[in-house]
């Protein structure tokens, strides 16, 4: 059995950030939401560490003394993602909150109200990390969305009123199909096991479920429910609004881990259906992941917006999750979930540029932006490099994680579907790439920057704050370190989170 | 599930299938205010099933408590309270569809509800699962054939008694603080969408979701 203490922390520190934020002044409060961040994160380490350090014990050993938490290998893995993200959003915003308040883009009420949402929307993510009680999970899901609807909203814009409005109500119209799903799974569990059926450990360990319509039913709703949060098309048509209208670090924040906490719900689900043997799901989700992957591919070499580029990515990375997670392979399980990881350091990375990409050209349309390795050398680099990690190329950590979602899919005899994703990917990469050589060497369609030398005048030096380029620098180093080398724990936990995903937990 | 020919079963029966017909008035009823008071009674109709199921399971006298509080009061002060500061107490929005269409189609909702339920569990259930089902379907009708802002709110309110008449049916054993956390997730949402429903119309003058087209690019 797990501790209840590091479920404890994690819940407890963003709240007390959450309470305490909201009544200080935004200078502060940034620095109380640092101190939150680093206590999750070293609990959601030492998770880590424990769960790998000791051999696989089936799900029951993971369950926390109070049962509606559990924290076994796919707890911990979603942990670490949220946890680190988190942390480094937090070091983020302390040069980032500065900036904009100092700019007059944001109020310094406002500041103080980011803060605080922030913490709210991290507090429910993580308690749907941890959730074993699978009603909670679903209000954990749906409070995520309520949380981060004042974030989507908070420039105050019509465009982000417009992008909330519709991010809630698509949302939350998916996420009535889940709390279908979830009943049905519950009423047909409890007739054998009582009021158990509402936890997934004993739904895994007791098999109470006979193969029945309903129980199908059941999974193809929380597909699309949890598929509708993940990002996954064809339910994915508020994302870009959404993450394009919402400041930069809450964009990365639902770019980096909120679409990975339902996916991971989603996970949870695709776990229970392969324990009863229920091909459908995983052949589904292969099905959801491949389209995802097309259809986004497509906007993404048309889209000049550099958020809205940035989003359509997301979905067709969570497609390329989705797949590893369909071709049901050990390899694949772990190249999706591995890409979860991955793509949480990189979106995150480059949704916090893009925020700077705004303060230099004063627009997000991509048309106006160009020469950026002139004007900040370091940014310019990071650019170039993210834009290449997040196109899956070489060294970077994107490339082996959907490669072994790849390779994991020959193992598995799907060369159809490999094709289609091969081809796709090959479409994004084309698409990344010229945007990437356009913002750092290409020329603006029209100078609008104050930073851009265009043969005469003065002109200003953009000064990046500190905190802000250390994170992004961090990060890619990360990414760089990842795709090289996968240190043994987290091969561990993604091998033990695998045998979850396939069922033999 | 329900225990057949007793007071309890007939009582629950008897306010679920109310329930419907308050959605139709809802639809049709232009003014938000009446339509909110509408909502009310709907609501008071599922606290009577509760009241009713409490005799069964005790745990229900709590969960109509909740809904009492959540959706009785709250919920329709809400819609009330949007309406009024943002002026626009009567539906002005034409529907997408014509009104004889729109109610024939509701009835066909309502019937279908009926039939998807009575596949899955017997009679007597099968009458507050039908009526589950329709609302829900019915809040799904109002999302996508309303333009008014309010109205679309609404949908999710029939979308919540409906998941809860389901979970009353089907999960009548899950613990009142998870049906609190549902409760509650759903009255923070219907305050959310009402504060960008009054934000929405300060900076566009209209409560009319074809106006919200400004993100339609890449």
């Amino acid at each position: 059995m797990m501790p209840l203490w590091p479920v404890v922390v994690v819940l407890a520190a963003p709240s007390a950030a959450a309470v305490a934020t909201y009544f200080m002044r935004a200078r502060w409060g940034r620095y109380v939401t640092l101190a939150a961040a680093v206590a999750v994160f070293t609990s959601a380490l030492w998770v880590l560490v424990r769960v790998s350090t000791s051999p696989y014990a089936g799900v029951e050993a993971y369950v926390t003394p109070v049962k509606d938490f559990i924290l076994d290998p796919l707890a911990s893995w979603i942990l670490l993602i949220v946890s680190t993200i988190y942390l480094l959003i937090a070091i983020y915003a302390i040069g980032f909150t500065g900036r904009e308040v100092e700019e007059g883009i944001l109020r310094g009420g406002r500041a103080s109200l980011m803060h605080s949402l922030i913490n709210v929307f991290v507090l429910t993510m993580l308690l749907s990390s941890v959730s074993n009680n699978l009603f909670m999970l679903w209000v954990a899901i749906e409070a995520t969305t309520l949380a981060s609807a004042f974030l989507v909203a908070l420039y105050g814009r019509a465009e982000s009123l417009e992008a909330a409005w519709k991010y809630v109500i698509i949302c939350s119209v998916g996420l009535v199909f889940s709390l279908y799903g979830t009943s049905l799974l519950y009423a047909e569990g409890s007739g054998r096991i009582g009021f158990n059926a509402a936890f997934w450990s004993s739904l895994i360990t007791h098999r109470p479920l006979a193969a029945s319509a309903a129980v199908l039913a059941a999974f193809i709703a929380l597909l699309v429910g949890y598929g509708t949060k993940a990002g996954l098309a064809p339910m994915w048509t508020w994302l870009p609004d959404a993450h394009a209208e919402a400041p930069a670090p809450v964009s990365a924040l639902l770019s980096g881990v909120l679409i990975k906490c339902a996916f991971i719900g989603l996970v949870r689900y695709v776990s229970l259906a392969a324990a009863y043997g229920v091909r459908v799901v995983p052949e589904l989700t292969l099905a959801l992941g491949l389209l995802s992957m097309c259809v986004a591919s497509l906007f993404i070499i048309v889209s000049k917006d550099v958020k809205r580029l940035l989003a359509f990515h997301s979905v067709e990375n969570m497609g390329i999750a989705a797949v590893g997670i369909g071709f049901a392979t050990m390899t694949s399980v772990i190249g999706g979930l591995y890409h979860v990881l991955t793509h949480a350091l990189v979106k995150t990375m480059l949704f916090l540029l893009s925020g700077m990409l705004i303060w230099i050209y004063g627009t997000r349309d991509m048309r106006f932006m160009g020469r950026l390795l002139k004007i900040h050398r370091v940014l310019g680099f990071i650019i170039v490099a993210g834009g290449l990690a997040l196109g899956c190329s070489p060294p970077f950590a994107m490339f082996l994680s959907s490669y072994l979602v790849a390779y994991g899919g020959l193992l598995a005899g799907n060369l159809a579907a490999v094709i289609v994703y091969v081809a796709a990917s090959a479409i994004v990469f084309a698409g990344i790439v010229s945007h990437t050589l356009h913002v750092s060497v290409g020329e603006p369609k029209a100078n609008n920057s104050r930073y851009l030398p265009d043969g005469g005048g003065i002109v200003e030096r953009f000064k990046a704050p500190k905190t802000c380029l250390a994170v992004l620098i961090a990060i890619i180093t990360a990414v760089t370190v990842l795709g090289l080398y996968m240190p043994h724990t987290l091969h561990t936990i993604l091998s033990y989170s695998a045998k979850e995903v396939l069922g033999s937990g | 599930m329900l225990p057949p020919n007793t007071p309890v079963c007939v009582v629950v029966c008897t306010l679920a299938s109310i329930m419907p017909v308050t959605a139709l008035l809802i639809s049709e009823e232009r003014s938000i205010v009446k339509a909110a008071y509408t909502y009310s009674a709907q609501t008071l109709l599922l606290v009577g099933v509760f009241i009713a199921l409490g005799f069964k399971y005790y745990w229900f006298f709590i969960w109509a408590c909740t809904a009492s509080v959540t959706k009785v009061f709250l919920a329709p002060y809400i819609i009330v309270w949007a309406a009024r500061k943002t002026g626009r107490v009567e539906e002005v929005e034409r529907p997408v569809l014509p009104r004889v269409a729109s109610v024939a189609l509701m009835v066909a909702i309502i019937i279908a509800g009926y039939f998807i339920a009575s596949t899955y569990v017997r009679m007597p259930d099968t009458v507050p699962l039908g009526v589950s089902v329709a609302l829900t379907l019915l809040g799904l009708f109002l999302i996508t054939t309303r333009r008014n802002l309010l109205k679309q709110i609404f949908g999710f309110l029939h979308f919540e008694n409906g998941a809860h008449l389901t979970l009353a049916v089907l999960a009548p054993s899950i613990p009142e603080t998870i049906d609190a956390g549902i409760a509650t997730d759903a009255i923070v949402l219907v305050l959310i969408l009402a504060v960008l429903a009054i934000e929405i119309h300060k900076s566009l003058k209209t409560l009319d979701v074809s106006s919200l087209t400004m993100l339609k690019h890449s």
